[in-house]
């Protein structure tokens, strides 16, 4: 019957612990757990994905085709598909790569053959040869790649006429379009350049010249470019000359009868130590398919610039949402003010302010961090643009960013008597003041309360306990603080409250009294038993009456025939014990005690006498008394009681 | 001691030991913030220091510089619908996450267009594992989405008639929606990309309509960039927010049921008097035995 009631209980438990995986009313499972959950390759939906890519490839949308493979890198896959999926990205993506170049560089090639500028035009053919090469070998794993993965997706064990199959085929269609691409491009490349052979056979070279007044100049000033343009020794008479300063064009100059040029050239503002000069002629009009373009030497010129001087300020620590000044002075190398110059502030390249110097050269404005602005440190960057031959100067300053701190101030009770509401007040400010309306988050146990400041800062809330297993004893009273205002810091607090919980001491007091009890009643209904079954022992051992431990009378079971025999004798033996004042012994038996007792027993002694011999036999041998018997033992024991006169008291 | 006055003895200790042990034994339901199995809340819980909260009448008066994180699986009162429009109305960030409970019952009631499709989003390519678990890489730049490349959702759902919200993060274009349930694209089925997040502008707050609330649990919190995320939506209006979260729409398994029965129980004696009132009847009933024996044997005598 227990092992029911326990195997009940526990089979209740087990289910209520168990049945925590509910459906929502729709019927759909919220989630499942992604450790465990099973991994499953989409063949149909991955070829879609490749074929979609390399189409993208075959219609030269290459950039496009870059970016879906990088997503595809995004993708779960199984790790035996793993090693081949990645090469297989890999190669897309290293095709997507040369097809794009080769095109650039086609596009290149064929610009510099319309203006006839042969030289350039071959190289960027070679180049372009080379990787048509490099495309037609990664076409070719590609193709082969295609096939191993193809089949390690299930493809060629999939149905003819399935979606999968489809799949497959598409992208092979693609691959062959890709193949034609390629074809394309070798055969775009030899057209180039047997229009370059042709160009070359047909067209008259010319030779262009550049040289300059000086070779170290300041910005924004001027320089004279001047040279000569002839073909086979002869001058070309007005032709345009173009200059180019770092692959810029600068200026342009018609030639003169003698084939000579001259233009002027403005230095930009650009603050670097040198620039490349050359000069370009392009036959156009009348002389296309007479000339061919010529370029000249390169030429290096030293530019020269002044430098700025900034000396900035700024304060070394900020605060989200409250504003700050930054400060400074703008000069050049010599001390000299520099006025009208426009000042940046930038952080992690965002601007943040911007003013301009007076004609001290002195400047002042004011940022605000944003409330949103992460804490720590960070380059606070202070630009003077470049004015004219004054080139730009820059500065940086660490600044920190920091909260305000918040102090809390709480006033709690240092003892309580559980269940109650605690009744918690308190103040929060900084050194700025109070912190209106902040966000005061009070946590007593697993009990939560959120409250907000008064416009001086102070608060009070009454928490309310839940259940709680403590008896007694020392808990935290947590208190966390969010300010409205950006500037300050969250803070938190602790407060400690001796906590008394008397249901839980009552309640656990009370088992405890209950647990003594029942174990105090069980121990005291065992004995009788033990006794018994070491007379019984003994009795059957042999009847001679030997020295056996008397009971103790508290575990003295009196039941049935035996029992009031033995409870008769019991009653008897106290009269006896309170007549002579001996009292029965651990280890008296039942006759050494009547033998110590008799003599002072005067006209109880018969009836004592008789009344042990018949508890003695009830005691140690297995013999049920007979009701005579009973009646006989109980008459005798009243008789003793009346003989000593105690039963009346 | 005989069999039937054992039992009830029995019976009241195993009960007695049944209800520490429920008590103490942690949470197992969906989406609780006291659940540390892979299926609750502990760790977003701890590492954002979210507090719950009672309930919906108990949101702060100024909820600005606070996001309430709501999965609504129990449908809402009218009164906590209205506490929800003025907690975003009045500068709180209301994250709605939700794929087939009731998140529509707050959309309409806001007035939004946009609404939960309540359909499970399936993507066979773009997903971790399978494609139940759908994977997103496709973010519009927002705060929400710095430092964010992809995020991975679990059995979601996705949202339907965003004109009125902004969408930042969608499906990819070979996700769909399985609006027949056999877990394959068919014909007429919608196609990504779809919409999964969006948020809408109320008052001077924000609600924030995520179609997936297991982004949150602890076993997909970690997954790709989902913590990232979660934190840079939690702070879309201000970095370390304090988080608010309401678990009274969520279902209660059975040991929900029996902690709150247990927690009632204590409540109900934890007055004086009832506490009294036990202590005294169990002392009485633990007790009788030894007073009616001592009485047995004094009269006997």
């Amino acid at each position: 019957m227990k092992r029911v009631a326990v195997g009940f209980l526990a089979i209740i438990f087990a289910a209520m612990l168990l049945s925590f995986v509910y459906v929502v009313a729709s019927g759909y499972l919220p989630h499942e757990d992604p450790a465990r959950a099973e991994g499953a390759l989409d063949a149909y939906s991955f070829l879609i994905y490749y074929s979609d890519i390399l189409n993208l490839v075959s219609s030269k949308a290459y950039e496009n085709a870059s970016r879906l493979i990088e997503q595809l890198k995004r993708v779960s896959v199984p790790e035996d598909l793993r090693y081949v999926i990645d090469k297989y990205n890999n190669l897309t993506l290293e095709l997507s790569g040369v097809l794009d170049r080769l095109e650039k560089l086609l596009d290149k090639a064929s610009a510099l053959l319309y203006q006839y500028r042969l030289d350039e035009a071959s190289q960027t053919l070679d180049e372009a040869g080379i990787l048509i090469s490099k495309a037609e070998i990664i076409l070719k794993d590609l193709e082969r790649a295609t096939a191993t993965l193809s089949e390690r997706l299930g493809v060629f064990a999939a149905s003819a006429e399935g979606k999968v199959r489809e799949a497959y085929d598409r992208l092979q269609a693609i691959l062959n379009r890709l193949r034609e691409l390629l074809d394309g491009y070798y055969q775009l490349l030899a057209s180039m350049d047997k229009a370059s052979e042709t160009q070359r056979q047909e067209l008259k070279p010319t030779q262009v010249t550049l040289n300059l007044n000086t070779t170290k100049i300041l910005v924004g000033g001027y320089a004279d470019a001047f040279g000569t343009l002839r073909s086979n020794g002869q001058n070309m008479l007005n032709r345009t000359v173009t200059v180019f300063l770092d692959e810029e064009p600068v200026a342009t100059a018609k030639t003169d009868f003698d084939g000579s040029y001259h233009a002027l050239v403005r230095i930009p503002y650009k603050y670097v130590q040198t620039m490349t000069a050359k000069a370009l002629y392009t036959p156009i009009g009348d002389d296309e398919s007479v000339y061919l373009a010529s370029l000249s030497p390169l030429l290096s010129i030293e530019a020269m610039f002044n430098k700025t001087k900034l000396s900035a300020t700024a304060p070394s620590e900020a605060y989200p949402g409250l504003p700050m000044t930054v400060g400074g002075e703008v000069t050049s190398e010599y001390g000299v003010p520099l006025g009208e110059r426009r000042v940046k502030v930038l952080s992690g390249g965002v601007l943040l302010a911007q003013a301009e110097t007076s004609v001290q050269g002195i400047f002042e404005t004011q940022t605000t961090p944003s409330a949103e602005t992460p804490l720590g440190e960070r380059n606070l960057t202070i630009v003077v643009e470049p004015k004219e031959s004054y080139a730009e100067a820059s500065e940086n300053i660490r600044l920190n960013i920091v909260k305000i701190p918040s102090e809390i101030d709480i006033r709690a009770p240092l003892f309580v008597i559980l269940p109650t509401g605690i009744y918690v007040e308190g103040r929060v400010n900084s050194t700025l003041g109070p912190l209106r309306e902040a966000m005061i988050t009070l946590e007593f146990g697993q009990s939560s309360f959120i409250v907000n400041a008064s416009e001086n800062g102070e608060f009070n809330a009454t928490l309310n306990t839940p259940l709680n297993l403590i008896f007694a004893g020392f808990q935290e009273l947590g208190v966390k603080v969010k300010p409205a205002e950006p500037w300050h810091a969250s803070a938190q607090a602790k407060a400690t409250v001796f906590v008394v919980n008397p249901v839980n001491i009552g309640l656990t007091s009370a088992a405890f009294v209950s647990l003594g009890a029942v174990i105090y009643t069980r121990i005291s209904r065992l004995k009788p038993n033990r006794g018994k079954s070491k007379i019984s022992d003994a009795a059957s051992a042999s009847y001679r009456p030997v020295a056996v431990v008397l009971p103790l009378r508290p575990a003295v079971k009196f039941e049935d025939a035996r029992g009031r025999v033995l409870e008769a004798y019991v009653r008897a033996m106290k009269t006896v014990e309170l007549w002579t004042e001996i009292s029965t012994k651990p280890n008296m038996t039942l006759r050494e005690f009547l033998s110590e007792t008799e003599q002072k027993l005067e006209g109880a002694v018969d009836s004592f006498r008789d009344l042990t011999i018949l508890a003695e036999r009830t005691l140690y041998s297995p013999y049920m008394p007979e009701m005579e018997e009973v009646v006989k033992a109980e008459s005798l024991a009243i008789k003793v009681e009346e003989a000593l006169k105690v039963g009346d008291a | 001691m005989e069999m039937p006055k054992l039992l009830p003895v029995l019976t009241l200790v195993i009960v007695l030991i049944l209800a520490a042990l429920v008590w103490l034994y942690p949470p197992t339901g969906d989406f609780r913030v006291d659940n540390p199995s892979w299926n609750g809340l502990s760790t977003f819980t701890t590492k954002f220091g979210a507090s719950l909260v009672e309930s919906l009448d108990r949101l702060p008066s100024n909820p600005k510089g606070t996001t309430l994180i709501v999965v609504p699986y129990e449908q809402f009162k009218e009164s906590e619908l209205e506490e929800l429009r003025d907690y975003a109305a009045l500068g709180g960030i209301l994250i709605v996450l939700d794929d087939y409970g009731y998140g529509n019952q707050i959309l309409n009631h806001l007035g939004l267009n946009t609404r939960f499709s309540g359909k499970p989003l399936l993507d066979p390519l773009f997903n971790y594992k399978n494609k139940w678990l759908p994977k997103l890489t496709d973010f519009e730049a927002t705060p929400t989405t710095n430092g964010v490349r992809s995020i991975v959702l679990n059995h979601a759902s996705s949202l339907g008639n965003t004109s009125d919200a902004t969408v930042i993060v969608w499906s990819s274009r070979f996700s769909f929606l399985d609006l027949n349930d056999d877990s394959i694209w068919d014909a007429g089925e919608p196609i990504g990309p779809l919409p999964a997040i969006a948020y809408v502008r109320v008052g001077e707050g924000y609600l924030v309509a995520i179609a997936d609330p297991s982004l949150l649990i602890n076993s997909m919190i970690s997954l790709d960039d989902n913590l990232i995320f979660i934190k840079n939506v939690m702070e879309f209006q201000g970095s370390n927010p304090e988080v608010l979260v309401d678990q009274n729409h969520l279902p209660k398994t059975p040991l929900d049921e029996a902690k709150e029965t247990i927690a009632t129980v204590y409540a109900a004696v934890s007055t004086p008097f009832d506490t009294l009132g036990l202590i005294t009847v169990i002392l009485a009933l633990s007790l009788t035995p030894i007073w009616r024996r001592g009485e047995k044997l004094d009269g006997k005598s």
